[in-house]
């Protein structure tokens, strides 16, 4: 027992066992109650045929220097030789009894009284067959089953107890399941063990058999935050023994997208074993499961009845649980939001481009209307000089000596010379052509000099 | 704008080259270790053998142990259990195992003061025996600790029936094995609880 003290620790050790007293003593007056009312209840049922073995205490303490116990129980045999069964599979008629044996064997070096207890058998989740424990009460086979409370072997002997499986006539056709054990206690201060070996005895009650599976599904999607990864699909199912046989199951889990797309499957697995009215909880893990917005979960199981029945049962289940493509989409919005932001990048360069070759043509425009007057300016003020200079050049003396040639005929001597002075030509446009190129030259820098004059102004008020 | 844009294609692509690369990494098997086997064939024996259980005698006492303000907290140790295998192959020919499975009543105390079940938790160990032929169970914490299990929740306390070992009759050695398991009990309750003597019975059931 643990003493739980209270927060004012005053209590001392020898005040906890005073306290503990009393407790003890009516511990221990419970478990003689309990063995007298076994025995007598024992004694009230004559149909149970106990030979070898003994009703006394329900509990058989150890005793802590006594020793381990050691010991081992099997199925057997009416002459008490094991039959080398694991456990018992019994066929029985509603209302029928049969005697069956359990070969108890002292295997420590003292004398032991082992415990002798029936109750329902189950499978736990992870399929092991067990009973419960002493103090919870049987509903189903186990209470079918009539044994002794204890026997008392000595060192290396074995006992053979018998046990009756009776079966109510009120029974449910199908396989009711129940475990007989032989065991000790161990009493500790605190917590008291008690160890058991058993055996199954499972009873098929005959009569229709109809194994039924039902399922039903649920499903939870992970999705990856890695976009070139698969999410993970976990599947839970919960599979119901609703027909009246044990049941070897076996499952297949499977999920798809819309329209079947990416579809994946977990390997087909078997189920630990299924008694009658057990729900069993599983779980798969699909660990490929791609993104596709809905993806539908679909469990197939197919049962078999345990022993000899060969019929089947079968169950589908789905259900559908939404995968958003998360991290997909993070991908696509940031590669659109790179691609449109280039995009406003370019066209805005563009227009800058555009802007600026605008301003370089009208720059160059202007830069030509200055060149051009510049260069007007500039042959102006060659031309002037030009004009200036003719007649100096102008008054160049052609001499020309013209002797008369041997001539063959007077006729050649007649050719009439040209009476044109060269002079004068010379003189008269030299005269006249510097005069128009001085006027127009200023006319053209008058203009240019305005236009420049007003471009400029023009540039001054635009800037 | 420029460097923002060539920034950001940057970020992406290294992104995109990290996820692709972890994703690659990801798929990309770790190389299959390359166990060789040597196939020896020794019959077995033949004499019908025996599943034994020993159970070492003594006393445990949940003792204080570790509590704060708000949890208390009592440990001890549950007695060896021991089992023998020493059964033959056709008696193992329909066995799918041994196992030992524990479970706990509620505590219960003076004035029908009761602690369930599920406070007491338990974490199983072996004492002596082959890892190869005997599995121990995994632990249960109690319903005041975190759970740590991935598929079954592990706060779900001495309840129900838990593996204490496991035996594997394809594994078991010419002339049988024993194994010793025990395992280290937890009680938590909460510091409201009444003072008071609790006691409780954990059934060990060894079964195939």
């Amino acid at each position: 027992m643990i003493h739980l003290r209270g927060a004012p620790v005053f209590v001392d050790g020898r005040a906890v066992a005073r306290r503990t007293h009393p407790m003890r003593t009516l511990l221990w007056a419970v478990i003689a109650a309990a063995a007298l009312g076994a025995t007598m209840l024992t004694l009230a049922q004559p149909a149970q045929a106990v030979v070898r073995a003994a009703a006394s205490d329900a509990a058989t303490p150890v005793p802590g220097a006594s020793g381990p116990v050691s010991w081992s129980v099997e199925p057997a045999s009416e002459d008490g030789r094991p039959d080398g069964r694991s456990w018992m599979e019994l066929a029985l008629d509603a209302g029928q009894s049969v005697e069956a044996y359990m070969r108890v064997t002292n295997r420590g070096s003292r004398p032991a009284t082992f415990a002798l207890s029936a109750a329902d058998g189950y499978f736990t989740d992870t399929g092991r067959f067990s009973m419960l424990p002493a103090g919870q009460a049987s509903v189903d086979a186990g209470t079918w089953i009539t044994v002794a409370d204890s026997v008392a072997i000595e060192p290396g002997a074995s006992a053979v107890v018998p046990f009756v499986v009776a079966v109510p006539a009120q029974a449910t056709p199908g396989d009711h399941l129940a475990g007989v054990a032989a065991g000790v206690y161990s009493e500790h201060d605190s917590v008291a063990v008690e160890s058991r070996i058993g055996f199954r005895v499972m009873t098929r009650v005959t009569g229709e058999l109809v194994p039924a599976v039902a399922s039903s599904v649920s499903a939870d999607y992970t999705p990856s935050w890695n976009p070139f990864l698969p999410g993970r699909l976990t599947v839970v199912v919960t599979t119901t023994n609703s027909g009246n046989t044990r049941l070897a199951a076996q499952q297949t889990v499977a999920a798809a997208g819309p329209f079947g797309v990416t579809p994946r499957s977990a390997p087909a697995q078997t189920l630990p074993e299924l008694a009658p009215g057990d729900v069993r909880q599983t779980t798969t893990v699909l660990d490929d499961v791609w993104p596709t917005f809905a993806t539908t979960a679909v469990v197939e199981t197919s049962a078999t009845g345990a022993g000899d029945t060969d019929e089947t049962a079968g169950a589908t289940a789905r259900a559908t649980v939404a995968t958003p493509p998360w991290s997909q989409l993070a991908v696509l919005v940031a590669g659109a939001a790179l691609v449109a932001l280039a995009l406003r990048d370019r066209r805005r360069r563009r227009e800058r481009w555009e802007r600026r070759l605008e301003q370089a043509r009208d720059e160059g425009r202007r830069a030509v209307q200055v060149g051009a007057a510049l260069a007007v300016a500039v042959v102006l003020s060659l031309g002037i000089p030009l004009a200036a200079a003719p007649p100096a050049e102008a008054s160049t003396i052609v001499d020309v000596e013209i002797t008369p040639r041997p001539s063959v005929s007077p006729s050649a001597a007649d050719t009439p010379v040209p009476d044109h002075d060269p002079d004068a030509t010379l003189a008269a446009t030299g005269t006249t052509v510097p005069s128009m190129l001085a006027a127009g030259g200023i006319a053209v820098v008058s203009i240019g000099a305005a236009v420049w004059v007003v471009g400029a102004r023009r540039a001054r008020r635009r800037s | 704008m420029r460097i923002d844009l060539a920034l950001g294609a940057g970020v992406l692509t290294a992104a995109l080259l990290v996820c692709g690369g972890s994703a690659i990494a990801a798929t990309v098997e770790p190389g299959g270790s390359s166990d060789v086997g040597i196939d020896v064939d020794i019959a077995r024996v033949t004499t019908p053998g025996a599943l034994i259980m020993t159970v070492a005698p003594g006393r445990a006492t949940l003792q204080e142990d570790g509590s704060t303000d708000t949890v208390r907290r009592f440990t001890g140790s549950l007695p060896q259990v021991t089992v023998t295998d020493t059964r033959n192959a056709a008696q193992l020919a329909t066995s799918s195992g041994w196992y030992v499975l524990g479970s706990a009543s509620a505590f219960t105390g003076a004035g029908g003061a009761t602690i369930g079940a599920d406070h007491l938790g338990w974490s199983p160990k072996l004492v002596t025996g082959d890892a190869d032929t005997v599995s121990i169970g995994g632990d249960v914490g109690t319903a005041l600790d975190e759970s740590t299990g991935d598929e079954a929740a592990t706060d779900r306390g001495l309840v129900d029936k838990e593996l204490l070992a496991l035996g594997d009759p394809q594994s078991l050695p010419d002339g049988g094995v024993t194994s010793t398991a025990t395992a280290d009990l937890t009680l938590k309750v909460e510091s409201t609880v009444p003072a008071g003597a609790y006691s409780s019975v954990i059934t060990l059931s060894l079964f195939e």
